[in-house]
């Protein structure tokens, strides 16, 4: 029987904001075990893809130790653009630094996007890497923020290019296109949810959405034909507008990386240690580069603008590569794929499992296949795997973020606001028993 | 705290009227970002809001300035000067560093190739927001992985990929530089500008005594 048909659970965990060379760039420095199969961090002194330019000055990506950041980084459609540099027709991704100077006015020895982790900050993702799969030409699948990005996932369709506060129109949300095929799925949300930003608050209130509380206990519990064929699992977000028994997690800037790797290892550890896990996909992602520096072009992707959509000029690149792990006992330890995925490939790979043809999603998201954006079912290996790596025992300190923060006013949070604004019209009661912290928002 | 204090003012205050009392930066620098010990280091600011010029390690007369303004200091070492900028309803905080006598910094940025030339070049302009007149060459290394051809004023050198040249030593940093890689015979410029990733480099180690 082929892997994918063996899967009787696919997990989807997105991450905000973060880049590949930032979260997994040192796997291949020589420090840290020269992975040569990952295209990382290399002759960083030396080779010219990573000199980045300001005001005639070169700087260069530096490890950085986990922790909270002056700023949060720039990474709008404008910003990305400045970020790639493009001369010539060619990104040269040099533009990070200018970026980052014209956002914050803060310059400094070692601007914050040309800083990456390394395995002591991102504990659960070094693990993941080294006993799972990475994937490194994992793209956002546009050059721009929050929003646009997690539509793609949830969509495939890019019916808005920035993160603004308002409902996002949408066709072909995933929850719809699952729901329609008779498969059985479920969110799991530490406080508030991204996806009332859809405004489908039927959804939202219908059962499907479990506090990531429940995870471990429903997983013991679920008989097998209640156990869902995809999960959503969502961190706790900076940008929500209470927090509510959740310190943020979802790895997005000013805040550090640091309780999202400890969440990580929270839903590894609850997914691996069920007797299902020998039928589990779990796929870990972030939904785009948040600012920070990567040395790979995007891709060129040209899509039209979709009817509908609230902006007139149309991309014609993914965005910048993002962190992507795969942990299932499909996938072989310690090895990379290479091929180009961006989050459309989840929608893929759902049309192929659940539907027994990858084009059978959307259009737009076969505009991309046709492109070259593969289906996730590409990194599966045939032969299973029996060994299950126990997730590392020692912990991070997370400290600094548990200090009293001032809160970003940003769009995404007012649009989260607004999101729970109308969740709570739309019925009030059950908003609450759903999402406890709404209970401190006026409706 | 401050959260649950937002989100309360959020109900009774609307958003608009909140911003009204937001601080903001709209301008900082600390130039020359490359300096020698002892030199003048002119920091600039412009906000709204109530402004202190801080830095770390102090220097003479930081403190609370005018909203919009400049000001020359002395640095004797590495310095990290911070504007924090402060309302009502919020604080921004922002740095710039000026860095003394480092023992080199590299240079350059996106260059052209010119089918005519045959040549990618690239003019590397170091002024008063760069580095400090009174900072002296003591070596350049051609960072690219090709040789390069440099000049400054009457001086050039053609130096190999990763070589170095004395012919620029105990010259002013300061100046316009210009970094030039010739094609090699029936080499394209896209093939040329791939090998350096379009960019070109040069390291420049320092020196401040005569």
């Amino acid at each position: 029987m082929a892997a994918l048909d063996q899967i009787r659970t696919i997990v989807v965990v997105i991450m905000e904001n973060r880049s590949f060379d930032h979260v997994l760039g040192y796997l291949s420095l020589p420090q840290y075990g020269g992975r040569r199969d990952v295209d990382g961090l290399v002759d960083l002194d030396t080779d010219p893809r990573f000199a980045n330019e300001y005001d005639q000055q070169i700087y260069r990506p530096f490890p950085m130790a986990d922790g909270r950041f002056l700023h949060d980084l720039p990474h709008g459609r404008r910003e990305v653009a400045i970020q790639l540099a493009v001369s010539g027709g060619t990104p040269t991704m040099s533009g990070f630094v200018r970026a980052y100077v014209e956002a914050s006015h803060s310059i400094v020895e070692q601007p914050p996007p040309l800083g990456y982790l390394t395995p002591d900050s991102v504990f659960m993702s070094d693990f993941l890497a080294r006993n799972y799969l990475v994937c490194d030409h994992w793209f956002a699948p546009l050059p721009t923020d929050t929003h646009p990005n997690r539509v793609m996932a949830f969509t495939g369709t890019a019916t808005v290019d920035e993160t603004k506060s308002r409902i996002i129109p949408h066709r072909n949300l995933v929850f719809d296109w699952l729901t329609g095929r008779g498969v059985r799925w479920r969110a799991y949300h530490c406080g508030f949810s991204f996806f009332p930003l859809f405004g489908e608050f039927g959804h939202i209130l219908g059962g499907n959405f479990h506090s990531v509380r429940q995870l471990a206990s429903d997983i013991a519990s679920d008989d097998d034909d209640e156990v869902p064929q995809v999960i959503f699992i969502e961190p706790e977000y900076g940008d929500s507008p209470v927090h509510f028994g959740f310190a943020p997690n979802d790895n997005h800037p000013p805040d550090p990386i640091g309780p999202g790797e400890h969440f990580l290892r929270d839903i590894y550890t609850a997914l691996s240690s069920s007797p299902r896990w020998a039928q589990t996909m779990l796929v870990v992602i972030h939904d785009e580069h948040g600012g920070f520096f990567d040395h790979v072009a995007p891709l060129p992707v040209k899509i039209p603008v979709p009817a509908g959509a609230l902006y007139q000029e149309p991309f014609a690149t993914t965005g910048l590569r993002v962190p992507a792990l795969i942990a299932s006992p499909f996938v072989r330890g310690g090895t990379c794929y290479r091929g180009n995925l961006d989050h459309t490939s989840l929608l893929q790979l759902f049309a192929e499992k659940f539907a027994g043809d990858r084009r059978a999603y959307s259009d737009d998201v076969n505009r991309r296949l046709d492109q070259g954006i593969e289906s996730l079912s590409s990194v599966l290996s045939q032969e299973a795997r029996r060994d299950v790596p126990p997730a590392p025992a020692t912990a991070v300190s997370v400290t600094q973020v548990l200090q009293s923060t001032t809160p970003l006013i940003n769009e995404n949070r007012k649009a989260l606001l607004l999101a729970g604004q109308k969740l709570l019209a739309h019925d009030r009661a059950r908003a609450i028993r759903q999402f406890p912290e709404l209970v401190h928002l006026q409706s | 705290m401050r959260t649950q204090l937002f989100v309360a003012l959020r109900s009774i205050v609307p958003a608009a009227v909140l911003c009204v009392g937001c601080a903001s930066i709209e301008g900082f620098s600390a130039n020359p970002r490359t300096a020698c010990a002892g030199d003048p280091v002119t920091v600039a600011w412009a906000a709204i809001g109530n402004v202190t010029i801080g830095s770390e390690p102090a220097v003479a007369d930081i403190g609370p300035k005018a909203s919009t303004g400049s000001q020359q200091f002395i640095v004797d070492r590495d310095t990290r000067f911070t504007l924090k900028a402060s309302r009502v309803f919020s604080c921004k905080r922002t740095e710039a560093d000026v860095v003394v006598a480092p023992p080199a910094r590299e240079y350059g940025g996106v260059a052209a190739c010119s089918t005519v030339e045959r040549a990618i070049a690239l003019t590397v302009p170091l002024g008063e927001r760069q580095v400090s007149s009174a900072l002296k060459v003591s070596s350049v290394t051609n960072a690219n992985p090709r040789s390069i051809v440099l000049a400054k004023g009457s001086v050039h050198a053609t130096i190999p990929a990763g070589g170095r040249s004395a012919a620029f030593d105990r010259e002013p940093v300061a100046g316009t530089w210009t970094l030039r890689a010739d094609l090699a015979p029936g080499e394209s410029c896209d093939d040329a500008l791939r090998t350096v990733a379009s960019r070109l480099t040069f390291r420049v180690g320092f020196g401040c005594g005569e």
